[in-house]
C-alpha cells in the first residue's frame, strides 16, 4: 500500500502505516505550506513520502531540499517568518548540525513543527534509536512531545500545530519518536478525515511576526540586556502556558477524534500501585506488557509515561507519583556527569520536597538501538520492588549490560 | 592653483561626468531608505553602497543583513529600533542565504513579488555561510545576494578571512620575521558563484555607481534564479588609508585590474568596465597601509597574479 | 509608516524593532566640507559618493547638510573642480568669529 492510495480510506478505516509515513500523512492533513528536509537515517522516508504527495498534487506545498540540515531549519524558519505553516523532520547528527537555527527558531517564537526520529549521537557511529539527540537540545526553548505509537505520531503532529500556533504559546514543537522502533514499524492506524482536521486546525495566521514590505520593521534585532530579560521571561511564560494548552488540545482532540493521550503524562495501572516505572516514548509499550506481567506475579507496580518533556510537567508528575514508595526511571539516554539518564535527574528535581519522599532509582537502557525487552523491564520492576522494601539497590543500573537484574 | 591630482582627474571626469550626473539625477535624488545617522566609520564604502543599493531597489524590498559591519552600524537597530524604512532581518551568519530562501519561497506561494535581498559581508559569504550560499545558488533561489567584500571579518577588527588579499597584513596574519601577512591568495568567490551556473553574477564597485546601478537593476529583473553581486568595499580602518581615499582606492582597484568589473548573465561572461591603459597594481597597493611591507619582488608577484586572473576572465568572455 | 502592526513589539514575543534608530554622527565631525559655489560643476559626484547622503543639490551648487556629516572628506577629495575644502571645526568657528 502506498501512501497516496490511503486517501480512499474513510474515517473508520484502518490502514497500515509506519511512523514516518504517519508523520508525513499528518503533515498533509495539516495542510502544511512549506516543507524542507535533508535525508538522514532514520527520518529519511518522511521526505520521500512528502515528495511523492507533492509530486502527485495531493499536497499543495512548497518542498525545499537544501544542502544540509542547517539550511533545512533556516528555510523553515524563513518560511515561518513569512507566515507559512511549516514542517520538517530530522534525526541525530542532523539535529546537532541544525542547532544554531534550531535555537533561533524557538527564540523567534516561530510555530514550526519538526518530527524527530530519535537516533543515537556519534561516536561511535550508530544509526539506531536513542533519545540522546532530542534530550541534548532540551534547553533550546522548543516544546518536546515524546510519543509511543505510530497512531500517536499521527495524532500528535496534528495536535502539535494547535499547540504551537496557540496565541498563548507560539513556540516550535518537536514530535519525538524512536528511530526504527517507531519510525519504521508498520502497524494499523486510524486515519482522521481531512474535513475533521480542517475543523480542528484552522489555517495559521501570524500576527506576532511576519515579513511584509508594507510593515517596515527590523526582525531578529540585537537586544539590550533589559529587553533580553523580558524576551526570555515571555518565552518562559509561554512554556508554562503550553502546559495548560497541551492538556486542552489533548482533551479537544479526544472529543473530535476519539483518542486521548493524557496530555503531558499518562499513567498505566498507576493509581493503586505502590511502586512505579517511568518511561518516555517507544519503550512505554514494552513497559505496559512488563507491568501487566509483574502484576500477574503479584508485584504492585504501575507505569507513568512522560509525554511532554518540554515543558516538564512537574505538577502532573508529582500528582501521579504521590505516595509511591519507590520509582524506577528508565532512560534511553545518558546524562553525562550524573552517570544516569536525563529523565532521572529531572524527575528527581520535580519530586523534590515531596513527603513521603519515594526512593528513586535510575536505569539506563536501549542506547544505540539496544533492545529494551520485557525481561529487562521486569528486572527493573523487581529492583524497584526491592528498593520499596528498603533493600540496598544501586542508584543506577544499566539494563542489558549488567547481569544482576535478570 | 591646479593640483596634480586634479589634472589626473580631469581625464576621468571628461569620460565619467555625464554618466555620473545622469546617475545622480535618476537615483541619487531618490529617498534614502536608511537612517540618516548610521554608526559606520568615516568614509565607509559599505555605508554608501548600502544606501545606493536601497535607492535602486526601492521600498518593495526585504533586506537580510547577517552579522557584520552592515548591521553593526545600526541598520537593523538596537533594542526595539530599526535603522531602515523597509523590513530588515538579521539572520545567523550561517543561514545568510537559506533563511531568505524560505521567505522567498513562501512569497512566491502567496504571489508577493518583493525583492528578497541579502547584503552580507565577505566572511559570511565565503567562509561561515558559504554552504548556505552555495546551496541556495544551486537550488536557483530567486534572491539577490550582495556580498560587500572588505576582505575579512571587519566587524571584529579585520582578521584573516578567505577573501583577504595575498600578503595583506591583518591582526591575525601580522608581518613579522617569520610571516609576511596572509600567505595564500584570496578565494575568487564571484567566479565560484559563476561556476554554479546561476542566473546572474556580477562584480561591482561603488566608485562606478552607474555600473553598480545597471547591475542592481538587472538583478531585479531576474526572476528565474539566483543573483550574486560581489561588491568591493574598501575599508578605511582595516585596509588602513585615510577616510577621504575610499573612492580613490575603489577606483584604483578597477583601474589596475586588481578587481575587474564583469558580469555573467545566464552564463555569458562580459567585462563591463574595460580599462584601456591599466595602471600597475603597485598604485593600488601603495594606497593601503596593509601592503606597506611589500618588497618590489612581492609586488611584481601580485602583479603577475592579477594579470593571470584577468587572462582567465578574458578567456571566459570568449566562450559563447 | 507601520500600516501593518505586529502585536509582539509591545508584548516582547519576538524580537522586533519599530522605532527609528539614529546616531547623531555630526558629533563625530572634526572637519567640515565648505563648498565654493563658483567652482561647483553640479556634476553630482559628491552626492553619489557621500557615505552619509549629506550632499544635496542646492540648485546653484551642491551643498552639505551638516546634520549627519561625519567629515570624512570623500566629497572634497573626489570633487573635480576642487570646489570643496575641508576646514577644521575649530578653525571654522574662529574664522566665523
Amino acid at each position: 500500500m502506498t501512501l497516496s492510495e490511503t486517501k480512499a480510506y474513510t474515517h473508520a478505516a484502518t490502514t497500515v502505516l509506519d511512523g514516518n509515513e504517519a508523520a508525513a500523512y499528518a503533515a498533509k492533513l495539516c495542510r502544511v505550506e512549506v516543507i524542507a528536509g535533508y535525508p538522514i537515517t532514520p527520518q529519511t522516508p518522511i521526505m520521500e513520502y512528502l515528495a511523492k504527495l507533492v509530486a502527485s498534487g495531493e499536497l499543495d506545498a512548497t518542498l525545499v531540499l537544501p544542502e544540509g540540515e542547517h539550511s533545512v531549519m533556516s528555510v523553515v524558519e524563513g518560511a515561518s517568518m513569512a507566515g507559512a505553516r511549516t514542517f520538517t523532520a530530522t534525526s541525530g547528527q542532523g539535529l546537532a548540525y541544525m542547532y544554531e537555527p534550531y535555537y533561533a527558531t524557538s527564540t523567534m517564537r516561530l510555530p514550526v513543527v519538526m518530527c524527530l526520529a530519535m537516533r543515537e549521537m556519534a561516536m561511535p557511529w550508530s544509526g539506531w534509536a536513542s533519545h540522546q539527540d532530542a534530550v541534548s537540545v532540551r534547553d533550546a526553548g522548543w516544546i518536546q512531545l515524546y510519543v509511543e505509537t505510530v497512531q500517536e505520531v499521527l495524532d500528535t503532529v496534528i495536535m502539535a500545530y494547535r499547540i504551537a500556533e496557540h496565541p498563548d504559546v507560539l513556540l516550535p514543537v518537536n514530535v519525538c519518536y524512536d528511530g526504527f522502533y517507531v519510525s519504521h514499524y508498520a502497524t494499523g492506524v486510524h486515519l482522521p478525515e481531512q474535513e475533521e482536521v480542517d475543523r480542528f486546525l484552522p489555517p495559521y495566521k501570524a500576527d506576532h511576526v511576519f515579513l511584509d514590505p508594507e510593515a517596515p520593521v527590523s526582525v531578529n534585532i540585537a537586544a539590550m540586556p533589559a529587553d533580553m530579560m523580558r524576551y526570555r521571561r515571555s518565552h518562559a511564560q509561554a512554556m508554562a502556558q503550553a502546559r495548560r494548552v497541551i492538556q486542552e488540545v489533548d482533551g479537544e482532540f479526544g472529543r473530535v477524534f476519539g483518542r486521548r493521550y493524557g496530555g503531558a503524562v499518562e499513567g498505566y495501572r498507576l493509581e493503586d500501585a505502590e511502586t512505579a516505572l517511568v518511561t518516555m516514548a517507544g519503550m512505554t509499550g514494552t513497559a505496559r506488557v512488563a507491568v501487566d506481567q509483574a502484576r500477574d506475579r503479584g508485584a504492585s507496580v504501575g507505569l507513568l509515561k512522560v509525554r511532554s518533556f518540554r515543558p516538564f510537567p512537574f505538577k502532573e508528575v508529582r500528582e501521579a507519583l504521590r505516595g509511591k514508595r519507590a520509582i524506577g526511571v528508565i532512560d534511553r539516554n545518558l546524562c553525562f556527569g550524573w552517570e544516569t539518564g536525563v529523565l532521572f535527574v529531572e524527575l528527581s528535581a520535580a519530586l523534590a520536597g515531596m513527603t513521603p519522599f519515594p526512593r528513586i532509582i535510575g536505569f539506563v537502557a536501549g542506547l544505540g538501538g539496544m533492545e529494551v525487552t520485557v525481561a529487562d523491564l521486569l528486572g527493573a520492576a523487581g529492583l524497584v520492588q526491592r528498593a520499596a522494601a528498603g533493600q540496598e539497590v544501586p542508584r543506577v543500573t544499566w539494563l542489558g549490560v549488567e547481569d544482576q537484574v535478570r | 592653483m591646479i593640483r596634480p591630482r586634479l589634472l589626473r582627474k580631469a581625464g576621468w571626469m571628461l569620460r565619467e561626468e555625464p554618466k555620473l550626473k545622469h546617475t545622480f539625477e535618476e537615483v541619487g535624488t531618490r529617498e534614502d531608505l536608511a537612517s540618516p545617522g548610521l554608526g559606520a566609520c568615516l568614509g565607509c564604502a559599505m555605508e554608501v553602497s548600502l544606501r545606493f543599493a536601497l535607492k535602486v531597489l526601492g521600498r518593495n524590498t526585504i533586506l537580510f543583513l547577517p552579522a557584520g559591519c552592515a548591521v553593526a552600524v545600526g541598520t537593523a537597530g538596537f533594542g526595539r529600533t530599526t535603522g531602515l524604512k523597509i523590513p530588515v532581518v538579521m539572520p545567523l551568519l550561517t543561514q545568510a542565504a537559506s533563511l531568505p530562501s524560505g521567505v522567498k519561497r513562501h512569497f512566491l506561494r502567496q504571489g508577493i513579488d518583493a525583492n528578497v535581498v541579502v547584503f552580507a559581508g565577505d566572511a559570511t559569504t565565503a567562509d561561515l555561510g558559504f554552504a548556505s550560499v552555495s546551496g541556495a545558488a544551486e537550488r536557483g533561489e530567486n534572491i539577490i545576494y550582495i556580498c560587500y567584500d572588505n576582505e575579512g571579518p571587519m566587524n571584529t577588527g579585520y582578521q584573516r578571512g578567505s577573501t583577504t588579499s595575498y600578503m595583506a597584513a591583518t591582526p591575525t596574519t601580522p608581518v613579522g620575521t617569520v610571516t609576511r601577512g596572509k600567505g595564500q591568495p584570496a578565494k575568487d568567490v564571484p567566479l565560484i558563484m559563476a561556476m554554479h551556473r546561476v542566473a546572474y553574477v556580477a562584480t561591482a564597485s561603488i566608485a562606478y555607481p552607474y555600473d553598480y546601478r545597471a547591475k542592481l537593476e538587472r538583478a531585479m529583473r531576474v526572476k528565474d534564479g539566483f543573483v550574486y553581486i560581489h561588491l568591493l568595499s574598501p575599508c578605511v580602518s582595516g585596509w588602513r588609508f585615510d577616510s577621504e581615499m575610499t573612492m580613490e582606492v575603489g577606483r584604483m582597484a578597477v583601474e589596475s585590474n586588481a578587481f575587474p568589473l564583469w558580469e555573467a548573465d545566464h552564463g555569458r561572461l562580459r567585462i563591463t568596465k574595460r580599462v584601456a591603459f591599466p595602471r600597475p597594481v603597485k598604485d593600488y597597493l601603495q594606497l593601503q597601509g596593509r601592503f606597506r611591507h611589500l618588497s618590489d619582488a612581492e609586488v611584481s608577484e601580485i602583479q603577475k597574479m592579477a594579470n593571470r586572473r584577468l587572462r582567465e576572465l578574458e578567456a571566459l568572455t570568449r566562450i559563447r | 509608516m507601520n500600516s501593518k502592526k505586529m502585536r509582539s513589539a509591545e508584548e516582547c514575543i519576538t524580537p522586533v524593532g519599530t522605532a527609528p534608530y539614529v546616531v547623531n554622527t555630526r558629533y563625530w565631525r572634526w572637519q567640515r566640507p565648505v563648498t565654493d559655489k563658483d567652482r561647483c560643476h553640479r556634476c553630482g559626484q559628491c552626492a553619489l559618493y557621500c557615505p552619509t547622503n549629506s550632499r544635496y543639490d542646492a540648485q546653484t551648487h551642491f551643498d552639505t547638510n551638516l546634520d549627519y556629516c561625519k567629515g570624512c572628506g570623500v566629497c572634497a577629495h573626489e570633487c573635480w573642480g576642487d570646489a570643496i575644502e575641508m576646514v577644521e571645526e575649530g578653525v571654522f568657528e574662529e574664522a566665523k568669529a
